[in-house]
């Protein structure tokens, strides 16, 4: 496992693309966990020159333990995309500059190559979610009244769906990738599938009342693990907790998504 | 060439086999790319697989390195069934060279030492071995394309392998090009490397070769040694100042055919009949050859004349 990860990370490591893409995902994760206090006094300054001091958003406690964990994943997971497009990238190139012909040639066997991604989607979502728990630390130490061992840690499990998110998430890019070979194009659905098709069948079965449509849309389903917590700032009721039959379906998800992009490779000549 | 052949008629006989293909075939929808073939490449031999473009060569040659499924049959590496430690035996290079076009020689090859499982201290010594060592930490992108073939030949080197496989190795490279991986082959042989070489290039296996199949669509037409090619019947040219050197060089009857080439004539001798009794011929008939050259056949005519007498095999 090790040898393939080390492998993968020679690979991508020098790689432009990876790179641009990798600073966008650090510099986004490092805005929403450091950046939202400021921006919420910078409101309230603006606020206090309209004589408008009754309005103040730094109440609002989106730094402190534990709601900081359910609020830095929920947003953070909208940067999947970026990661997503890094893996699509890695996989379409390996079949356009033909490398994953010459990889196995040289010794590698289909499996273990296309191992090589999905511990690459490990590796990475695994950094995502260590990184995310040293800034929540951090912001949340900084910001938080209170600070008492079971505040910081009792909803730290946030973490470990946002990883389930990620991984599962990184699964299927890796399948759009290995099922269409181009990157413009596999990016180019994934955007069009995320967007339109899983957003359209949602609003379709909202209209519709029927409940299990949103099942069989799996950006829909990983995203829904984690849910939106900041209607409660305006007393409204929230799911705080991960529910585990969603959790098994986005584990469900992922491992469908493992199996056919091992199939697609296997099966197909290279 | 000579001294290649020597080395392996003398480890014939001993050898145990690399590489036996049994009853191999591919069906790419309607088109059979393979049909039945059965080969054997023993130790030592520098085996080319010879064939016009769209023979069968690339696809047998991804066969036996498992990127392509074949439809029916086998094929057994060293005696035993192909696994991943088979193919990390073999240094393979398939087509054009393919690397990562962003990364350095030396980043491309550390990957395939990572996936060979093999030290890195060896891509400085299969760098300098196939004279790159000057350009080890530019991208291989930048590379002039007889570079990368013999980077692709290095990266084959990495494993020290015990079989090389090349398709179509001088490919697209201008003649400098073709000479310096010529040369790097026939070296390679003479380490006592097994080599199999795909290649339309008929000038290219006899130049290298020990042993060379044909394959026509899909189908094994012909297999042989290379030098049995040389052997049989032998052609002198002619130019001399006579009006009629044709009738003259037929009623020699010392040869068979008389063709015309331009302002030469190329005769077909018969039997034992040597190039100097045709000279000794002409000198009595008052004439003086200006140009006298014995032509043994080549494997090109050998090649052109199986695939002229299998023109039905291998036909839908």
């Amino acid at each position: 496992m090790m040898r393939l990860l080390k492998i993968e990370l020679k690979k991508v490591m020098p790689n432009r693309a990876f790179k641009v893409l990798a600073i966008m995902y650090i510099v986004a994760m490092v805005i929403i966990s450091m950046g939202v206090m400021p921006f919420f006094q910078y409101l309230k300054s603006k606020f206090a020159d309209f004589d408008m001091d009754g309005i103040d958003p730094t109440i609002i406690p989106f730094y402190e333990f534990p709601d900081i964990w359910q609020n830095l994943t929920s947003v953070m997971i909208w940067f999947k995309m970026l990661l997503g497009f890094s893996l699509i990238f890695s996989i379409t190139n390996e079949y356009s500059y033909r490398t994953i012909r010459q990889n196995v040639i040289d010794g590698l066997t289909k499996n273990e190559f296309i191992w090589s991604k999905i511990i690459m989607a490990g590796f990475l979502s695994a950094m995502s979610t260590i990184a995310l728990f040293v800034l929540g630390l951090i912001t949340g130490f900084i910001y938080s009244s209170e600070i008492s061992f079971s505040l910081v840690f009792s909803d730290v499990y946030f973490l470990l769906a946002f990883f389930f998110q990620l991984f599962a998430f990184l699964l299927f890019t890796l399948f759009v990738g290995t099922l269409i070979r181009k990157s413009i194009i596999a990016m180019g659905l994934l955007i069009f599938w995320v967007l339109a098709v899983e957003n359209g069948f949602y609003v379709w079965s909202k209209v519709k009342s029927i409940d299990w449509v949103e099942y069989l849309l799996p950006v829909k389903s990983i995203n829904a693990l984690i849910h939106n917590p900041f209607p409660k700032y305006v007393f409204m009721e929230v799911q705080d907790y991960i529910a585990w039959h969603e959790m098994g379906l986005v584990i469900l998800w992922g491992t469908l998504f493992y199996w056919a992009t091992v199939r697609l490779v296997v099966k197909r000549d290279l | 060439m000579g001294q290649l052949l020597n080395i392996n008629k003398t480890q014939k006989h001993d050898l145990e086999t690399v590489l036996s293909i049994k009853g191999l075939s591919k069906q790419y929808g309607k088109v059979r790319a393979l049909d039945n073939l059965n080969l054997e490449v023993k130790k030592g031999d520098v085996f080319g697989i010879l064939g016009p473009n769209g023979s069968g060569k690339t696809t047998t040659l991804g066969i036996i390195l498992s990127v392509i499924n074949q439809t029916s049959g086998q094929f057994e590496w060293f005696g035993e069934k192909a696994n991943k430690d088979t193919r990390k035996k073999i240094g393979a290079i398939l087509e054009h060279p393919i690397f990562y076009p962003y990364l350095t020689a030396v980043q491309n090859l550390k990957i395939v030492c990572d996936i060979k499982e093999v030290p890195y201290e060896r891509v400085d010594e299969v760098l300098t071995q196939v004279g790159l060592d000057e350009r080890k930490d530019t991208k291989f992108k930048t590379f002039s394309l007889g570079m990368k073939q013999r980077l692709s030949i290095a990266s084959a080197l990495l494993c020290n392998p015990t079989v090389m496989i090349l398709d179509e190795p001088t490919n697209g490279l201008d003649p400098q090009g073709i000479a310096e991986i010529r040369e790097l082959i026939i070296e390679i042989a003479n380490s006592g490397k097994t080599i199999i070489i795909a290649s339309h290039l008929l000038d290219e296996v006899q130049k290298v070769c020990s042993h060379f199949c044909v394959l026509q669509r899909g189908k094994l037409i012909y297999n042989g040694l290379v030098e049995d090619v040389g052997k049989g019947s032998v052609s002198v040219e002619v130019k001399a100042d006579h009006d009629d050197l044709q009738t003259v060089l037929e009623e020699s009857g010392l040869g068979t055919k008389v063709k015309r080439e331009l302002d030469k004539y190329i005769m077909t001798m018969e039997g034992d009949h040597s190039a100097a009794e045709l000279n000794a011929y002409l000198f009595k008939q008052g004439i003086t050859a200006k140009h006298l050259l014995v032509q043994s056949k080549s494997l090109e005519k050998q090649f052109l004349e199986i695939l002229a007498g299998n023109k039905e095999g291998g036909a839908q």
